[in-house]
């Protein structure tokens, strides 16, 4: 358990020989000194298994290092089970496009996961289906160096992008957000984590949403706390389909809308129940 | 949504039950730029764009839409959907929009029945329905 997820401990129980080497007067008193000795330690390091065990489930650790950042970030996408390899570096956020929180993201230093060899596997899909993207996508996963709390889910396609475009700057996405109603308040707190991981969170769209991530290029992911009409901030996952076959647009002069601006779609997943809550093509790229 | 950037919202988790009747309403703030949209009475959704601080819509449609084909159109030939009510406003005044039959039409007569009612309703049903 503390290997798995980098724990680190503060002390270490005494060894067999350094107890057995006391000077004792009794049989009983070396068991009593035994157990002291050993008791102590040991139930100290049980409650620091459980507290580092508790404060990882809140994702408030340490990293200590590239295969804990690989671990923790395994947890909370599941991306290892899709991928066949995966690496961690350590590096500054520069120059970010989140909405609302690219300047909270900005100078941050964050373990940044990458896996690689990745072949799209979803529950709901049929099994049957061969990823047609098949190890044509990278995901990044950033992690906070010093809390270990994710702050965003990128992929890259390695391939022809085509009407694929560029997505829209920080300031540009959040102001198109605001203007339909949306409000990124920021990362989750400790106390309110995501039920279900980023892979979860993309099924969800397969079977409820609108578009399909087997079809989509490249797939992002957010979890932040959401509101939308001045409701209440709710966790979810906004899961981001890029690259998609273009969606028919209907309406009045819907066929000459771009198809750059039909091949994105974005999904909005409550993190705690797995329910699809809406989708849209906001924010479209500049 | 069409303006200066072209915008669609999926509320997936809010469609309507079966048998309810709901009312829908959309208008146009030109001061702000921002369409207003409310379900029930209650805002829904607002899109507000520039490009509608100068221009105001040219023309309005009522109409049922699926996103996959596979999907059900609202209605069944033996209990259609019913559209009623259909209005639309000029410069804050509402008026009944005039349907007459020949505006009332389905994309594919094999698939999705349409039947105009009166000028301000009409019908709706899936020819094949799951």
């Amino acid at each position: 358990m503390g290997k798995r997820y980098g724990f680190q401990y503060l002390g270490h129980p005494p060894t067999i020989e350094s107890v057995l080497s006391q000077p004792l007067a009794f049989p009983m008193q070396a068991l009593f000194l035994i157990m002291q000795t050993f008791s102590a330690p040991l139930f100290v390091s049980f409650a620091e298994c459980q507290t580092n065990l508790d404060n990882n489930m809140n994702n408030q650790f340490m990293v200590q290092n590239q295969s804990g950042a690989i671990d923790l970030s395994s947890r909370l996408t599941r991306l290892n089970e899709i991928s066949t390899s995966s690496s961690a570096t350590n590096m500054t956020v520069a120059g970010d496009n989140t909405p609302f929180l690219a300047r909270d993201f900005e100078n941050r230093s964050v373990w940044s996961v990458e896996y690689s060899g990745v072949s799209l596997k979803l529950k709901l899909a049929n099994p049957k289906y061969v990823d047609k993207y098949r190890q044509k996508r990278t995901f990044t996963v950033w992690l906070d160096a010093k809390t270990g709390q994710l702050l965003k889910i990128r992929s890259k396609f390695q391939g022809e992008a085509g009407e694929m475009r560029q997505e829209p700057s920080a300031d540009s996405a959040e102001s198109q957000l605001r203007a339909a109603g949306e409000f990124y308040s920021g990362l989750p707190n400790v106390s309110v984590q995501p039920r279900i991981t980023f892979l979860d969170a993309v099924d969800a769209v397969l079977s409820q949403g609108i578009g399909s991530p087997l079809a989509a290029k490249e797939i992002d992911g957010l979890c932040v706390m959401h509101s939308k009409m001045g409701s209440t901030p709710r966790l979810v996952w906004v899961v981001t389909l890029r690259g998609l076959p273009p969606i028919p647009a209907k309406g009045p002069q819907g066929d000459l809308v771009p198809a750059w601006q039909r091949n994105h779609i974005r999904n909005v997943v409550d993190a705690v129940t797995g329910k699809c809550l809406f989708a849209t093509n906001v924010p479209q790229p500049d | 949504m069409q303006g200066n950037r072209y915008a669609v919202n999926y509320d997936i988790s809010n469609a309507p039950t079966d048998d309810s009747t709901h009312s829908y309403q959309c208008d146009l703030d030109t001061t702000t730029g921002t369409w207003q949209f409310s379900y029930d009475g209650t805002a829904w959704q607002s899109y507000q764009d520039d490009y509608w601080k100068t221009a105001v819509g040219a023309t309005v449609q009522w109409t049922g839409e699926i996103y996959n084909k596979e999907d059900d159109m609202p209605g069944t030939a033996t209990d259609k959907c019913n559209f009623t009510g259909c209005q639309y406003s000029v410069d804050g005044v509402y008026q009944d929009a005039g349907l007459v039959a020949g505006d009332v039409s389905s994309d594919d007569p094999n698939e999705w029945g349409a039947q105009w009612v009166s000028g301000t309703a009409f019908n709706i049903w899936d020819i094949h329905p799951l």
